[in-house]
């Protein structure tokens, strides 16, 4: 039953004035002198008093003793017991208090195990949370490395490309100038086939005539051998003749002789002896001058014919050459037809290689571009590592400060006994 | 006027007369005789007859013969006899009064005289002195061949 303490001392109030009341009542009719029945009321009066003032303050300094040491016992932090009043049989505000105390423990101790286990986790998360950030400061660091050698070789790649772009262009150029050149080439090569085949029709000109000419030389050969024979048949004659001639002048001397033998008479007969003499020695002298110049036409027929054999062996080495000639003409032309379709094949592929130059220039153009977009892009990326990084360190040193402040609260909190069973109460 | 044959012996140029000559003839293939002397250098065939040939050059004391085509064959008062000699030249007619010259004139007794001709010397022999002087070197080798054969 629940009865407040102000309604106890009025109970207590009233029940020392009851009992004064009674025992003016009862007194009375005591066998005792009247003097002492004021006494005995107020001693009566004032045992009564002070059995309900004992009961009374005995139940309620317990229950504040109790409850003092449950509040010190909060104060320092021991939230291990509730607080646990004696049973009473008339329960007071003590037990309210008592039950807010232990609500107050409980919520302490809820709050405590709460701040504990978060501290806890809190510290446990901030560990973590430290390790993870000092090795993603770590791997921040490797990544703005990274992104460092990134940028550096996006730099270097930036200016490979401009190289390679400039080289390309180069390059580029140097193909229009091949494609000119092969233009040029097979209009070259064009003219070649046509002067080859000039010159083809020129050797089978030349080749011709020399073979005419060869022909009229043979012909003339021939003619000369004809005449040297027929000369040497005419020197023939001119030695009969000679010889004719000396018989005759021999038979002249010897009719000389005779006519001087015969003395005047063959006076007449030495003077158609010495004419026929004189004839003799004329032929003789005729066929020696027609014998010199037999010998000298023969010497002359010998060197025309010298002349012609080597004039026939240098046009045979002339034609040979010739027909060589015709022979290279028509490698020429074979050659030169080859070499028009290969430069003809060359400037198709160069035009082709000049349109794939253009579009190779516009795409390292494009790829120069992107490259240094991608430079300026990493660069930018490098920054932002950094400041991750950075900032990564910042929660790093955040993580293991709040790490230090998790220790600190669990620190504090351990001061909290919530002992093993929270339901533990107080002896 | 005489007729006169010259012709060359080495460098010099001798000459005969042509009534002394019997005829000229082509030199045929010379016969040499057996044991002759140097200065008979054979014989031809001349009219069916054997007429020995007499190297003339070395009668007049040159050294060989050139050997002309041509051989002089000597009248027949002079016996069958040929002449070679070296070449013939052509006819020479001279003055009668040319005839034989004084004996001062040539000291060699096989040349009857000496004229000129033109711008060479000719030197006109004397067939007897040529015949003589034959006869005596084939009679002085005979009697050397004799000799030597009764001696074999």
């Amino acid at each position: 039953m629940r009865i407040e303490i102000s309604y106890k001392f009025v109970i207590g109030f009233i029940a020392v004035v009851a009992s004064v009341v009674l025992l003016n009542l009862l007194v009375p009719r005591l066998d005792a002198p009247e003097w002492t029945h004021q006494l005995i009321t107020v001693i009566g009066a004032l045992l009564v008093g002070l059995i309900f003032g004992w009961l009374f303050s005995r139940a309620f300094t317990a229950n504040i003793k109790i409850l003092t040491e449950g509040a010190e016992r909060l104060s320092h932090g021991d939230l291990s017991r509730k607080v646990r009043l004696q049973k009473g049989l008339f329960s007071d505000e003590t037990e309210d208090l008592s039950n807010s105390l232990n609500l107050v423990v409980d919520s302490l101790r809820n709050l405590v195990g709460q701040i504990r286990g978060s501290a806890l986790n809190v510290n446990e998360s901030s560990m973590a949370l430290a390790t993870t950030a000092e090795e993603m400061t770590a791997t921040a660091h490797e990544v703005a490395g990274s992104i460092e050698q990134i940028s550096r070789g996006a730099e270097t790649q930036a200016e490979m490309v401009e190289r390679v772009s400039r080289v390309v262009r180069e390059m580029a150029e140097q193909i229009e100038l091949v494609a000119d050149s092969s233009s040029k080439l097979t209009e070259s090569a064009e003219e070649t086939t046509i002067s080859a085949r000039e010159g083809e029709g020129l050797t089978n000109k030349a080749l011709e005539s020399m073979k005419l000419v060869l022909s009229q030389i043979e012909e003339n050969g021939a003619m000369i051998v004809d005449f040297s024979e027929q000369v040497q048949k005419i020197g023939t004659i001119i030695d009969v003749i000679t010889g004719i001639a000396q018989k005759t002048n021999l038979l002249a001397l010897n009719a000389t002789i005779e006519a001087a033998r015969a003395g005047e008479y063959g006076h007449g007969f030495a003077v158609v002896a010495e004419e026929v003499s004189k004839l003799a020695d004329s032929t003789s002298t005729s066929a020696a001058e027609i014998t010199r110049l037999i010998e000298k036409t023969r010497e002359q027929s010998h060197k025309v014919q010298l002349s012609m054999a080597q004039s026939v062996t240098s046009i045979d080495i002339g034609r040979e050459a010739v027909d060589v000639t015709g022979n290279a003409f028509k490698a020429i032309i074979n050659k030169a037809e080859a070499a028009q379709e290969r430069s003809i094949d060359i400037r198709d592929l160069t035009e082709k290689q000049r349109h794939g130059s253009q579009a190779i220039v516009e795409a390292i153009e494009e790829i120069a571009r992107v490259a240094e977009v991608n430079a300026a892009a990493t660069e930018e990326v490098s920054a932002a590592t950094e400041e991750q990084t950075a900032a990564m360190e910042e929660m790093s040193f955040a993580s293991q400060r709040l790490s230090r402040l998790a220790e600190e609260l669990l620190t504090s909190v351990r001061r909290f006994n919530l002992g093993s069973d929270h339901e533990r109460t107080a002896p | 006027m005489i007729q006169v044959l010259p012709f060359e012996i080495g460098n010099e140029i001798y000459a005969l007369e042509l009534i002394d000559i019997q005829e000229v003839v082509e030199a045929p293939k010379l016969h040499p005789f057996p044991a002759a002397p140097e200065t008979v250098s054979g014989a031809i065939a001349f009219h069916g007859r054997i007429v020995p040939v007499v190297n003339l050059p070395l009668v007049l004391g040159f050294a060989t013969c050139q050997g002309s085509s041509r051989v002089i064959v000597l009248a027949n008062q002079y016996g069958p006899l040929a002449l070679a000699i070296d070449r013939l030249r052509p006819l020479i007619a001279l003055e009668k009064s040319f005839g034989k010259d004084d004996e001062s004139a040539t000291k060699e007794s096989l040349v009857r005289s000496v004229f000129a001709s033109g711008n060479n010397m000719i030197s006109l022999l004397d067939v007897n002195y040529v015949v003589a002087a034959i006869e005596t070197a084939c009679t002085s080798r005979g009697e050397q061949y004799a000799r030597t054969s009764s001696g074999c």
